[in-house]
């Protein structure tokens, strides 16, 4: 059983299990559906409360609460799908939205070890320090945490949950890349010609580089290049791009193609001499890094993302600084290549990323993972019912204790603004008044110097 | 009796109860109910499962201003967690659980409360047999007044008295009542010719749902009215000195056990004069859940007299224990008393009534029998 906001890593993970055989139920949101992808062979629970995580709603505590720590709808739809449906082995897939610190403590109370493969850290949780350690006082997170199977998908993802976030985690596989069945080795490609062919293909949103490729390009066309062309694919901000490329006057040199589905993405890597991902530096990993380079696409991608951490510059990739003139001296130096080095460059990027991202090799770890938590489930704590009724009583102890703890720092930043205005008011009235009225102020004065030092105020 | 098999650790043959109770029983403690409770509580479980040779471990966890051990006066030991039981955002889930994990019955002392809803949550997720008793310690209204069903995380209330059972009544879950324990062990009969017939008792914490103000006003000419407990509340304290002007009332605030027991064996009656309505308006919803001090006194081989609030009117059935509805009720019992017109019972009898019904032994068998019964259906499930 996986459960997520039906990321397609999930789905694909979902077919190949099923493809051999496995019984599978994915649980998750109608929020996320791939309108892409066809009716699914195994059973789909579209069951799930999955709260929007953009930064502007999570600015809404109640909604922060639900999306991030624990939705009761969930837990009570999981509760009921577990018990009826009785998984031998449950994965997670990120469980953004969908309140995954609850979801764990349920999947934990009815005897399972889960595994939470961790594609992002939780949305909203890096803002969310101080109440992690609040919930996790009153739930005991650390007692689930400890038996999670947790899959990372890179080591930058586990660096922010276990010190940005402050979780402590139980054991972590690392699993880069897909559960997708590899490519053939021989599969068709378009040889590197004179033009240098480039390819962006994520979402079009600035935090993915889209603005900075349009700057890099204006200055390599400023440096008398012109034998390169950027096919831009994908959904976002596509209408502010398209005029932002027109305003540059770039629309012969970049051309947005639309969505295509994955499969047929997949196919159009080969077309390309690389892909431009000069995305933002915390890109925890970048899948499209790997669907590239399988077919052969150089990746340009920024240092610091987690797909980084395993290729080497100049070998399996061209690593940049995340700046327009990185970049730019990145797609001069492909375009100055001859078409024969541009090509056993190629033919070395597709050939290392068939072992570093193997598909086949991360599937079969993530089966024996699957057998090593069934075989560690145990029988449930309580009943299901129960278990419900206790979480659902801690969240309540929780929420109120939170709103308790808010209160009391409510109120010492106030008392704070309050005896700084003081200070300060005294201070001018000391100064105000002639020397000899002023010795009891001075004396106030003083006290309240010393209260401020001694309190931080 | 039935004869089941109480080991229910599967690592071992011990069957390990936990009792775990908001307030530690010092000077500081304030809420009442819970603290000499745990302590007799034990004694008593202890004796009546030594009584069949049946393996039992006692715990007790409480919760102070600093971590530790103590050991009570029984011998009993009892570990301190740091923290403030009322006020939730001072504990730690994790330190809990450790003390709940090795146990395999948990028991919590006020269990309406938020720190009982709390700990009993934990041990219910951890798979343990849990059981609430409420001390009056409050109720977590802002959870159970929504979702009284939340409270079926107990597997059973026991409750300390038919009316302490009477307030546990709207949460569907088992109730079992199991009156006392009182500690007959440390309170035995006194020596009768050394007692002053005129000499009056009352215990309690100085608050204002004892009632202490209608002993005072109640007592006859030829009496002497001591009242034992330590001063909680000082305008309340302040308003019953002023009310004793001119009587024979003395103030005992600082009385050890010993001192207490001494004064006990002293006294020939005890008054209990515990109110639902306190002398500013004030209602009590549970001013007795059980009314230990009198069950004490009446150890003592005396007569007690003791209102009919909350629990105090089921005493009323027991030997040398009469009720009275109000203060002009007393005032006529009492001077019939002074006057020999009531008939007193004989001192063993009237122990022998109150420990047969309240009593240790008594106790600790019911509870045994609870615990075999609740151990049977948790094999079962």
């Amino acid at each position: 059983m996986t459960i997520g906001g039906y990321e397609l890593v999930a789905r694909d993970l979902a077919r190949r299990l099923h493809s051999e055989g496995h019984r599978v139920a994915v649980a998750s949101s109608p929020l996320f559906g791939d309108s892409t992808s066809q009716q699914e062979d195994f059973e789909v629970f579209r069951i799930l409360q999955c709260i929007d995580h953009s930064p502007e709603i999570f600015r809404n505590e109640d909604v922060l609460q639900l999306g991030l720590f624990i939705n009761l709808h969930n837990i009570k739809a999981m509760k009921e799908l577990v018990t009826d449906w009785k998984p031998d082995a449950v994965a997670c897939f990120n469980l953004s939205g969908l309140g995954p610190f609850g979801l764990l403590h349920l999947f934990h109370s009815l005897g399972h070890h889960p595994i939470w493969r961790i594609g992002d850290t939780p949305a909203g949780a890096k803002q969310s320090r101080s109440e992690i350690t609040r919930f996790s006082r009153i739930f005991d997170t650390d007692d689930v945490f400890k038996d999670i199977n947790f899959v990372a998908i890179s080591l930058r993802v586990m660096d922010e949950l276990s010190r940005d976030i402050g979780l402590r985690m139980g054991p972590v596989t690392l699993l880069r890349g897909s559960f997708l069945q590899n490519p053939p080795l021989d599969s068709q490609w378009r040889d590197s010609s004179k033009e240098l062919r480039l390819i962006f293909a994520s979402r079009i949103e600035s935090h993915k580089g889209t603005d900075l490729l349009l700057e890099a390009a204006d200055r390599v066309r400023g440096r008398g290049i012109t034998n390169f062309h950027i096919d831009v694919f994908g959904a976002g901000r596509v209408a502010r791009f398209q005029q932002q490329t027109y305003a540059r006057n770039l629309e012969n040199i970049v051309s947005y193609q639309g969505v295509l589905p994955k499969s047929k993405m997949l196919e159009r890597f080969g077309d390309y001499d690389a892909l431009l991902f000069p995305t933002w530096e915390r890109e925890p990993f970048g899948n499209v890094v790997v669907e590239a380079s399988s077919a052969g696409c150089i990746p340009i991608i920024t240092a610091t993302i987690g797909a980084a951490e395993c290729l080497v510059d100049g070998v399996d990739c061209i690593k940049i600084r995340r700046d327009p003139d990185d970049l730019s001296d990145a797609i001069v130096g492909l375009a100055n290549q001859e078409p024969t080095d541009r090509n056993a460059f190629r033919m070395r990027v597709k050939r290392n990323a068939r072992s570093t991202f193997d598909g086949d090799q991360n599937f079969n770890r993530m089966k024996t993972l699957f057998e090593t938590v069934a075989k560690l489930r145990r029988q449930p704590s309580a009943s299901p019912d129960q278990i419900l009724v206790s979480l659902a009583m801690l969240t309540h102890i929780w929420r109120r204790n939170s709103s308790q703890l808010d209160e009391r720092e409510a109120q010492i930043d106030s008392l704070q603004t309050d005896v700084r205005e003081l200070h300060t008011f005294i201070r001018a009235l000391v100064g105000s008044i002639s020397w000899k009225a002023t010795a009891p102020l001075r004396a106030m004065e003083k006290v309240f110097g010393q209260f401020r030092r001694i309190s931080g105020i | 009796m039935p004869s089941l098999n109480l080991t229910v650790d599967n690592r071992g043959s011990v069957l390990k109860h936990l009792q775990i109770t908001p307030s530690f029983f010092s000077d500081e403690s304030i809420v009442g109910g819970g603290e000499r409770h745990v302590e007799t509580f034990c004694k008593a479980l202890l004796a009546a499962a030594a009584e069949r040779s049946l393996p039992i471990r006692c715990e007790i966890v409480a919760f102070g201003d600093r971590s530790g051990t103590v050991v009570s006066r029984d011998k009993l030991t009892l570990r301190l967690l740091h923290g403030n039981a009322w006020d939730i955002t001072t504990l730690e889930a994790g330190l809990i659980k450790a003390e709940l994990a090795a146990a395999d019955v948990v028991h919590v002392h006020q269990c309406l409360t938020v720190f009982g809803l709390f700990v009993a949550t934990h041990a219910r997720l951890l798979g343990k047999i849990v059981i609430g008793t409420d001390h009056g310690g409050g109720v977590a209204e802002y959870i159970l007044d929504r979702h009284p069903s939340f409270a079926t995380i107990y597997d059973v209330f026991r409750a300390q008295s038919e009316f302490a059972a009477l307030g546990l009544g709207e949460f569907g879950v088992r109730r079992a009542v199991i009156l006392g324990p009182v500690d007959d062990e440390t309170f035995v009969l006194g020596d009768s010719s050394k007692s002053d017939r005129n000499l009056v008792l009352s215990v309690g914490r100085i608050l204002p749902h004892k009632g202490f103000e209608t002993v005072i006003d109640s007592l006859a000419d030829s009496m002497t009215l001591v009242i034992a407990g330590r001063p909680y509340d000082h305008e309340y304290k302040n308003f019953l000195q002023s009310r004793a002007h001119g009587k024979a009332v003395h103030f005992e605030e600082k009385l050890d056990d010993a001192g207490l027991l001494s004064l006990m064996h002293r006294a020939g009656v005890y008054v209990h004069a515990a109110t639902h309505l306190d002398y500013k308006g004030g209602f009590h919803l549970k001013p007795e859940l059980l009314g230990l001090a009198p069950l004490e006194f009446l150890c003592t081989g005396a007569p007690a007299f003791v209102s009919r609030a909350g629990a105090l009117r089921e005493l009323g059935q027991l030997t040398g224990c009469v009720t009275f509805v109000d203060g002009r009720e007393l005032r006529a019992l009492l001077e019939r008393y002074a006057s020999g017109q009531i008939e007193i019972h004989s001192a063993a009898a009237i122990r022998y009534d109150v420990t047969a019904k309240y009593g240790l032994r008594r106790f600790g068998r019911s509870y045994l029998e609870l615990l075999e019964e609740l151990n049977a259906t948790s094999s079962c499930q």
